[in-house]
């Protein structure tokens, strides 16, 4: 089965520290990936590699056998790979509607003589992303919000409206950066139900997570990264057993 | 009282940092070539009371804010406004209302104060072409006059040449060219940091100041004239100056019309994105250094324009237009309507555009009615008040940005936005 | 005077001094803070100004001695400029430390803006000459060393910037306040969390860096013989561009810089005349931003997501 995405040796130095090392990674087509590993494992180094923000130092990305190492974050989002941010990313004064109106742009004509003089072409495409906009937010619960003020949304509902904006893209593959940060059990469980959902839609999915309980039911399989080195990687419950897997999280209480 | 404290000591440390400059003044003496400093506190008593109806219109202001917070006025304001936007209709079409108003202008004002209505009218346009990129894209740009005296310059030199190169002509010619320049100084600098084009900007128009200054071929320091035949004249019955408003008048209204539909377009919406996250707006698929490149590019653009209809009406070109304080005035005018803010960007260009103007009229009419009105101390301020223009717009700056960063026609959550990232 | 190459260069290096000084300034705030300070250079004219008032008053209180009233004058400078950076901080930046970028920067024009009128309208609104009587001694006699011929006031830059650039060099590197400094540089949540006082350490650099543009205000007065209230912003350009060109927030680079683009000035007067070296300075940033944007010494940063 040849992989969606696929890196290869993929490294990335800051200065004397190694955050990445040689991460060898692959994603099926609809499958769900974890990474997961203590903090300061080098997760987000990695995605930040992935998603263009960091341009890695070794290594190549291959997504559907193109390599995108390097390349800026709008080309890999062209590409077909959106992600969220760990830290809430959202444009915060901008309406919930209009956040996800941005995601659009890549598939937007940009002719100046529609777009000016307002052509039915133009006002036509303006209604059908509206309403494609609506759409993505009545998938993660928040249609009912789409006037509101970003930044004045609950954070368990600015995390779902971050996803909203990622789908719009329309990705094949989404990168989620600590989606059920900060939830309670019943809004873990909401969080699942919802990356659930957006695997029927036929994403493929990589999720950075510390919510072991999330990890495991939804994962397809896990990736262990230990001071930016790869340390196990398979099924869950193989994951889970390795002894190396529980050395590194040694001492750290397991969530659940 | 201990809450004061604070303020009361800043207030003693600023009044004795400016206490030298203030109450003291340099006396040089030529024979030894020594200097003494000698107390005299005239003229800092001066500089007081010339700011004396400064000091009165910000009491008056802060007084009016806080009425305002008491008994929520601007509510009422800003309700009534929203029905109006809500209203399509009238939103729609005010426009097709205003025009008409402002183009009964060209019969209602004598010349004097067309030619005032008419630099309004630059300057509106300068305020909308520098918001693009400043207030929309959150881009800083101090340098803005560099451009438009790139397309007053290119107008001049080309009609020189060519004999025959009327402003309509030029205009159209000059936006593009004014587009490429901007495109040409922002490419290296904006893949950078934001504040790169800031400085780059600023040392564009110091640079093309100079050459132009230097140069014979470009007039020298006294700048050169443009011919008579393709300047702004009279037509059909009408004056220049009425001529030369009617066409600032239409150029301004569309270039409203036309910033106004990309703002609310995808790519006003990039731009905005760029503004409030950049990283975000990268990761779902804006390209950002293009767009900036872009908004760059038009503002460019339009000051270029812009600078042809200045050589066009007033005659004449010369480096004064690029001067820093041009730069200064323009973002000053875009900060106080509001970052971003179509609408209060072209009541700022005029506010600050025209008080400055009035004041320095007034002064001139020492028995108008307005003067004659005001008590005694009074009068004598309001005489020197021209003088302290930057003054108070370095001030205004200041303040807005720590006050009132939305501009005046901001909303408050425009406040919170830029305050709080 | 013979303008002879050697002339030139030596001119161009002590230009490229007083540069450095201010150009420390700006590179020092940027490290802390990641933004530039648009009214450094009015830090610096205040600090011109200050000297000579201060020379003023002493003449008055004990008569004109050359070298009691320069120094308390460099002094006096130091301290009023150190004031006014501290302040420009407090009102400018504090504030809008976390608001978005183009906050603090208007801000800062307008505190620039505002303090170039003040001047303007409360000193003088014309040039004002520095008293030849006390720069007259250091740039009338000269040292010879071989070809190379130097004022008294050009040994006295060269030397007072490097004994400077040495004691700011050991301070950043071998005192506690410069651990502190260089953590707040990095990241100042979590030196705050160490137990770094960041408001005063901001407050210090602010400091610093003015009391170095007052020492260059004060050179540059006397080297140029007149005092105007815009030239802070005269120099600000080119500090801004050496620090760039060295590479921003880092200090031995903002040295270098300030060194080239002396250099580049004097050597574009010698070919083409003083008119032109705004044009100059220009040509250098252009190029530094082509050509290597980091800078000469800037190392690449990655962004924090």
């Amino acid at each position: 089965m040849s992989a969606l995405l696929e890196t290869r040796g993929l490294s990335k130095t800051f200065g004397g520290l190694k955050a990445v090392q040689n991460v060898d990674l692959c994603v099926g087509a609809n499958r769900i990936v974890s990474v997961i590993g203590p903090n300061g494992a080098g997760k987000t180094t990695f995605f930040n590699c992935l998603s263009g923000i960091y341009r890695p130092d070794g290594g190549e990305i291959l997504l559907d056998g193109e390599n995108i190492a390097g390349r800026p974050p709008h080309q890999v989002c062209r590409r077909g790979m959106a992600r969220t941010f760990q830290n809430i990313r959202l444009f915060p004064e901008m309406t919930v509607l209009e956040n996800v109106l941005v995601a659009q742009f890549q598939h937007r004509s940009l002719s100046p003589f529609p777009l000016l003089f307002r052509s039915p072409k133009f006002c036509g495409s303006e209604h059908a992303c509206r309403e494609e906009a609506l759409g993505f937010l009545d998938f993660v619960g928040l249609r009912a919000h789409a006037d509101r003020i970003s930044s004045s949304l609950a954070y368990g509902q600015q995390r779902r409206l971050e996803i909203a904006r990622a789908l719009a893209t329309k990705p094949r593959l989404l990168l989620l950066d600590e989606p059920a940060a900060g939830m309670n059990p019943q809004e873990a469980i909401e969080m699942v139900q919802l990356i659930s959902r957006i695997r029927e839609r036929g994403l493929a999915i990589l999720l950075i997570e510390h919510h072991m309980k999330v990890v495991m039911t939804i994962s397809d399989e896990i990736l262990v990264l230990d001071h930016g080195v790869p340390i196990a990687r398979g099924a869950p419950q193989q994951v889970r057993n390795d002894p190396q897997v529980i050395k590194a999280y040694l001492g750290e209480e397991a969530t659940h | 009282m201990a809450r004061w404290r604070p303020y009361l000591l800043g207030l003693l440390g600023v009044a004795a940092l400016t206490f030298p400059f203030l109450w003291l003044q340099l006396r040089p003496n030529t024979t030894d070539n020594t200097i003494q400093t000698a107390w005299a506190p005239e003229h800092g008593l001066q500089f007081f009371g010339d700011l004396l109806p400064v000091f009165l219109a910000a009491l008056l202001i802060w007084l009016g804010v806080r009425a305002n917070r008491r008994w929520r006025l601007s509510d009422t304001i800003a309700l009534t406004a929203a029905w109006q936007s809500a209203d399509k209709t009238w939103s729609r079409y005010w426009a097709w209302i205003a025009m008409p108003l402002v183009l009964c202008g060209t019969f209602g004002f004598g010349p004097s104060n067309l030619t005032l209505m008419t630099d309004v009218g630059i300057y509106m346009l300068l305020a909308l072409g520098l918001n693009i990129t400043v207030g929309m894209t959150g881009l800083l740009v101090l340098g803005y006059a560099g451009f438009y005296a790139f397309g007053a310059y290119f107008f001049a030199i080309t009609q020189q040449h060519a004999g025959f190169f009327p402003w309509w002509i030029a205009a159209p010619v000059a936006f593009p060219l004014g587009g490429l320049m901007g495109y040409l100084l922002g490419l290296p600098c904006l893949r950078l940091r934001g504040d790169y084009l800031a400085i780059v900007t600023l040392g564009f128009a110091e640079a093309f100041r100079e050459t132009i200054s230097n140069l014979d071929f470009t007039g020298g320091a006294q700048g050169l004239s443009i011919e008579a035949g393709n300047k702004l004249r009279g037509l059909a019955g009408l004056s220049h100056q009425q001529v030369a408003y009617v066409v600032v008048a239409l150029v301004v209204f569309l270039a409203v019309f036309f910033v106004q539909r990309l703002y609310h377009s995808p790519i006003g919406r990039a731009w905005v994105a760029i503004r409030e996250n950049e990283i975000a707006a990268s990761a779902v698929g804006v390209p950002v250094v293009q767009m900036k490149l872009f908004a760059f590019s038009l503002s460019a653009a339009i000051a270029a324009a812009a600078g042809v209809l200045s050589g066009a009406s007033d005659g004449f070109v010369s480096p004064t237009l690029c001067q820093f304080n041009q730069s200064i005035s323009i973002l000053a005018m875009v900060i106080l309507g509001g970052l971003g803010n179509t609408y209060g960007v072209l009541l700022g260009a005029a506010l600050l555009y025209l008080v400055p103007e009035y004041l320095k009229r007034v002064s001139m009419l020492q028995d108008s009615a307005f003067f004659t009105s005001l008590p005694d101390f009074l009068r004598a301020s309001f005489l020197h008040l021209a003088d302290y223009q930057f003054l108070i717009f370095g001030a205004v700056m200041v303040l807005m940005m720590l006050y009132r960063p939305q501009g005046l026609l901001g909303s408050t959550r425009r406040k919170e936005e830029i305050l709080h990232r | 005077m013979s303008s002879t190459l050697t002339d030139i260069l030596v001119g161009g290096i002590s230009r490229g001094a007083m540069y450095a000084l201010v150009a420390l300034g700006y590179t020092m705030v940027y490290g802390v803070l990641g933004m530039i300070n648009f009214a450094h250079g009015e830090i610096f004219m205040i600090g011109m100004f200050s000297c000579v008032f201060a020379m003023g008053v002493f003449s008055l209180a004990w008569g004109n001695l050359i070298v009691l009233n320069l120094t308390l004058g460099i002094v006096v400078a130091m301290i009023i400029s150190a004031g006014y950076g501290y302040a420009n901080e407090r009102i400018a930046y504090r504030r809008l430390r976390k608001a978005h970028v183009l906050a603090p920067l208007t801000s800062a024009i307008g505190i620039s803006t505002f303090l170039q009128y003040f001047i303007f309208l409360t000193v003088s609104r014309d040039a004002v000459n520095f008293p030849r009587f006390y720069s007259d001694y250091l740039t009338n006699h000269h040292l010879k060393l071989g070809p190379v011929d130097f004022s008294y006031l050009q040994i006295m830059i060269l030397g007072l910037t490097f004994v400077i650039m040495c004691a700011l060099f050991y301070l950043i590197n071998h005192t506690r306040l410069g651990i502190a400094l260089r953590a707040t540089a990095q990241d100042q949540l979590m030196a705050s969390l160490v137990g770094v006082p960041v408001n005063k350490i901001i407050a210090f650099t602010f400091i610093l860096g003015s009391a170095l543009a007052a020492i260059a205000g004060v050179m540059y007065s006397m080297y140029n013989d007149t005092l105007i209230f815009n030239s802070g912003y005269r120099i600000g350009l080119k500090a801004f561009t050496a620090a760039i060109l060295g590479g921003i927030g880092n200090v031995p680079g903002a040295v270098l810089g300030a060194l080239i683009i002396g250099l580049t000035e004097a050597l574009t007067t010698y070919g083409f005349g003083s008119e032109w070296d705004d044009v100059s300075t220009f040509a250098m940033l252009m190029l530094v931003l082509l050509l290597r944007p980091r800078g000469l010494l800037g190392e690449r940063v990655a962004n924090k997501v």
